[in-house]
């Protein structure tokens, strides 16, 4: 069931604000009568335009701008307060006609101004709660409650404890929004608690309150709520209001099955809903009449009501606040048999439902986003709280012992040495009081910060694992699918972008994973030696390529970089990665430079672009969990907004820190700063005649490896190939030292024996012995194979052991070769 | 889905797979025939995986020392230490790279080559 009265309370917010607008600050010292004038005249202004708000916004946003003219008369603070209260009006008043294209970018530039004005403001708050309207108005829930708990917290600051509840209201009815009516509820509750004051405040508490208890199913508490609401109501003398409440109890009657006290209720409604602009207030009068009527299973009066409360509505137009109208007419419509009539309603019903449920679950996720980075906050608050509670312990231990020192400092002078002590004492035990209070007060503030962590980390922990299923399905099918040799051109590109998509998803899905083991202190860093040089150009390949699709310079300069250190080579890539990734994300012409340097006994590494730049205020941000430079950028350029989150807590984890400069339009610079402990370059691997390779002929990747495995502890490097052609291939390149052929790859081809003589005789030119792996040959066969020209045949099946002895260690090769040719 | 997944992966290299949607099911077709290597996805009803590595390893014959790679969602910190505690020879996350399966099962082709034979 949808929450119908979602947006008028909001209307009646933003008059709920209006109604209590700052007036101007102190005039500034300066010749007094000029700036007094104008000050008079702009506060008439303002008043002007506040006073046509409620009825006729248009005329209000004039009146507003001719307020900012007259603002832009003034001087300093008084000046900026006046044009951005002036434009805060502009904004306001475009709402109420439902332009947010002209509200956004006038509020936007209010913010902007007070912000520069000095300490926040009432003001302040306000434009942060328009802010916050506007963002609900196109579902960007995130940025909503950011916004309103701004204005909230600078409400609670400057002691302005109506607009405090106004704030929290608008949370309230955020989660209402998402359909999580507990959270809802708590919200009211807390509004409740701070603020009473204000009718038509307490009028919208109780009203959306009813309404989240309603949906909960506790009727009874909801009813009474309502009440509650028509009281006052009734007392501010608002048939509107009083319609509203009036439509909400019959319903919650009609839900209980109070048919009687419906049908009074719903008399009640009629009586109120009179006069003009009541339309849509008795049009949903006749739909609970309807409903009555069709609960008493009157089936004719329901068709008659239901229809005239459509009458001057078309259907396929209709948005919210019908919706439950369209629902009861079905099902009336279901009931006579008029099953066109029934199926316009149902079609209206799906396409309502489907906006509803878009943004429900996107305002759900948004809030579930929000809520942990709410809880980041709270984290953080709790933390700043915890620290300086354990500062006040120290300071108040301290304190108690300086006084205690006093008192048994001054001995001699009886009366003295009394009285401090007494003093002492006293002040010890307060002391001791104050501190034993903090401590408790400390104890339940890390249980909070324990609790709000643990449920971050299982949330973070539970979504990369359950979105790994799934995930495992696609990339599992779409590697499937690349390896098939006979896929069209086109069929690869498109399975191939799939497959990229994949591999992003994993990756992001990993970040988040890394986020909560860092979070729980799981990370383990490893202090090994790695090749620095090596480690950076790799990743730097990777990058690379895609730099030069994207028509962006790439620079590596590696000059001056320590070649041996110690530290953790997988995480030093992943840092890296996940800078260069940023750097070319937002980068669109210019270079990306990779550096490294030693400075000190520190060792830099250096990612730089030439991009859009981040501004200093930022600098911070873009460093927390799920933050970006804003929400544009999300949306712009995509990700989580963890990368860098990530790279600083490794940096961090292997005793270091990752740091920013930059320049808006010029580019940024990104500085991993790590200690730089040399380390010794491991001895260079021996075995392998002089980097010549093993070549192993197998088309069964499984049987590849394992051959690998097998052959690993002499073979050196080793190379592959899957046909007779790259064989040859592979031969005539001349890297290949010996070849050890596998017999299925053989078997399954049509001419067995030309395929090995072609081998043979490549590798005869390239003076390389070949060996082949065969199923128990008998005599016959065993010549009919050497015939072809191949060196050695290996009987199988044969242990690794075994398999190493007779590749290299046995002469039993040369022995045959001798033998053969003498024969 | 996975056995799907898997299986689709076999086939490109040419293996063969025999599947079993729980971990009795798998047991009892261990019991009755012979099989290279064995894969365990730890999401199953009925017997977890881990217990039915314990109950592979736990045999009397040649069998109880199958191969056996873990495939998992999971990304508990220590799971991968129970799951070689309890007897596995490889565990791989998912989403499983293809490659990383045939490297896996290849080199423990190769272990088992080792004491025994390759054919």
């Amino acid at each position: 069931m949808r929450l119908i009265d979602l947006t008028a309370p909001l209307t009646m917010l933003f008059g709920l604000t209006l109604a209590t607008a700052p007036v101007i600050a102190q005039p500034a010292p300066k010749p007094a009568l000029s700036t007094a004038q104008v000050g008079t005249r702009f506060d008439a202004a303002i008043a002007d335009a506040k006073a046509v708000m409620m009825l006729d916004p248009v005329s209000a946003i004039a009146r507003a701008r001719d307020a900012e003219r007259v603002a832009r008369g003034l001087e300093g603070r008084p000046r900026m307060i006046g044009i951005a209260t002036a434009q805060w009006l502009q904004g306001e008043a475009y709402l109420r006609i439902n332009d947010a294209a002209h509200a956004a970018p006038l509020i936007e530039r209010a913010i902007r101004i007070v912000a520069k004005a000095g300490p926040p403001t009432k003001l302040n708050g306000d434009l942060l709660l328009s802010r916050g309207g506007l963002h609900t108005a196109t579902a960007n829930v995130a940025s909503a409650l950011d916004d309103y708990q701004q204005a909230h917290n600078i409400f609670r600051d400057i002691g302005e404890t109506r607009s405090r509840a106004l704030a929290l209201l608008s949370i309230a009815l955020l989660y209402q929004e998402a359909e999580d009516y507990q959270n809802a509820l708590k919200y009211y509750d807390q509004a409740l608690d701070i603020y009473r004051g204000d009718p038509q405040v307490l009028y919208t508490i109780y009203n959306n309150r009813a309404n989240a208890l309603k949906e909960l199913g506790r009727l009874g508490p909801a009813e009474t709520q309502f009440r509650k609401a028509l009281e006052l109501a009734r007392e501010l003398k608002s048939p509107a209001m009083e319609a509203r409440v009036l439509s909400n109890i019959a319903r919650g009657q009609l839900l209980a099955g109070q048919l009687a006290a419906a049908d009074r209720t719903i008399s009640q409604g009629f009586a109120v809903a009179n006069g003009p602009g009541a339309e849509v207030a008795r049009d949903q009068f006749w739909v609970l009449a309807a409903n009555l009527a069709f609960r008493k299973n009157d089936l004719n009066e329901a068709v008659k009501l239901i229809t005239r409360s459509f009458s001057k509505v078309d259907p396929n137009n209709t948005t919210l606040e019908l919706r439950e109208g369209h629902k009861i007419a079905y099902e009336i419509f279901r009931k006579a048999g008029d099953d066109a009539q029934a199926l316009v309603h149902l079609e209206a019903l799906k396409r309502l439902d489907d906006q509803t449920s878009r943004l429900a679950s996107s305002a759900n996720t948004s809030l579930v986003a929000a809520r942990f980075d709410f809880a980041n906050q709270k984290t953080r608050i709790a933390q700043l709280k915890a620290t300086e509670l354990q500062r006040n312990i120290d300071f108040e231990r301290a304190q108690a012992r300086t006084r205690q020192s006093i008192a048994l400092g001054l001995s001699g002078i009886v009366v003295v040495i009394v009285g401090m002590l007494a003093f002492g004492i006293v002040t010890l035990r307060r002391s001791r009081n104050q501190v034993r209070a903090a401590n408790i007060d400390l104890a339940a503030t890390n249980d909070a910060l324990g609790k709000a962590l643990a449920a971050k980390t299982e949330f973070l922990a539970t979504t990369s694992h359950e979105i790994r299923t799934p995930l495992n399905g696609i990339l599992g099918m779409t590697q499937v699918m690349l390896a098939d040799a006979t896929l069209t051109e086109r069929l690869r590109d498109r399975i191939g972008v799939v497959h990229g998509a994949g591999i992003t998803m994993r990756a992001l899905v990993d970040d988040i994973l890394d986020v909560a083991k860092m979070e729980t202190g799981n990370m383990t860093i490893e202090q090994i030696p790695l090749d620095l040089k090596a480690t950076l150009g790799d990743v730097a390949r990777l990058w690379q390529e895609q730099a030069k699709i994207k028509g962006i310079g790439f620079v590596l300069d590696l000059e001056q970089s320590p070649a041996w250190i110690e530290g953790d080579a997988a995480r030093l890539r992943q840092i890296v990665f996940n800078l260069l990734s940023n750097a070319l994300k937002f980068t669109e012409r210019g270079t990306v430079a990779l550096r490294a340097t030693a400075v000190g006994d520190r060792l830099a590494i250096t990612v730089s672009d030439s991009g859009i730049g981040i501004p200093e205020e930022k600098y911070d941000l873009i460093f927390e969990s799920f933050r970006q430079v804003d929400a544009g950028t999300t949306r712009k350029f995509g990700g989580t907004g963890l990368g860098l989150a990530i790279c600083r807590n490794l940096a961090q984890a292997m005793g270091g820190d990752v740091r920013v400069a930059s320049e808006i339009g010029v580019g940024s610079s990104f500085i991993i700063d790590l200690p730089l402990i040399p380390a010794i370059a491991p001895e260079a691997e021996a075995e392998g005649a002089a980097g010549k390779a093993l070549l192993i002929v197998d088309r069964s990747p499984i049987t590849r490896s394992m051959l690998r495995a097998m052959v690993e502890a002499r073979a050196g490097i080793v190379l592959f190939a899957a046909s007779v052609e790259e064989t040859v291939e592979k031969l005539q390149s001349g890297q290949v030292e010996r070849v050890l052929i596998d017999d299925a790859t053989i078997k399954a081809l049509p001419d067995r024996l030309a395929a090995l003589a072609t081998i043979a005789t490549a590798a005869r030119s390239a003076n390389v012995t070949t060996s082949l792996l065969w199923a128990a040959p008998d005599e016959s066969e065993h010549a009919g194979l050497r015939a072809t020209g191949i060196t050695q045949v290996i009987a199988k099946p044969i242990g690794g052991a075994a398999l190493i002895d007779k590749l290299y260690i046995s002469d039993s090769v040369f022995a045959e070769h001798l033998v053969s040719h003498a024969a | 889905m996975n056995r799907r997944v898997v299986g689709d992966m076999l086939d490109v290299a040419g293996a063969t797979m025999t599947g079993a949607e729980s971990a009795e099911l798998g047991l009892k077709l261990i019991d009755e025939n012979e099989y290279a290597i064995v894969l365990i996805d730890l999401r199953m009803p009925g017997m977890d995986g881990i217990t039915a590595i314990r109950h592979i390893r736990a045999r009397h014959d040649a069998k109880a020392g199958l191969p056996i790679i873990v495939v998992t969602a999971d990304t508990a910190v220590d799971l991968r230490e129970r799951c070689i505690e309890q007897g596995a020879d490889e565990v791989l996350f998912k989403p499983v790279a293809m490659d990383a399966l045939f490297d896996a099962m290849g080199r423990m082709l190769a272990k088992a080559a080792g004491d025994g034979m390759i054919g």
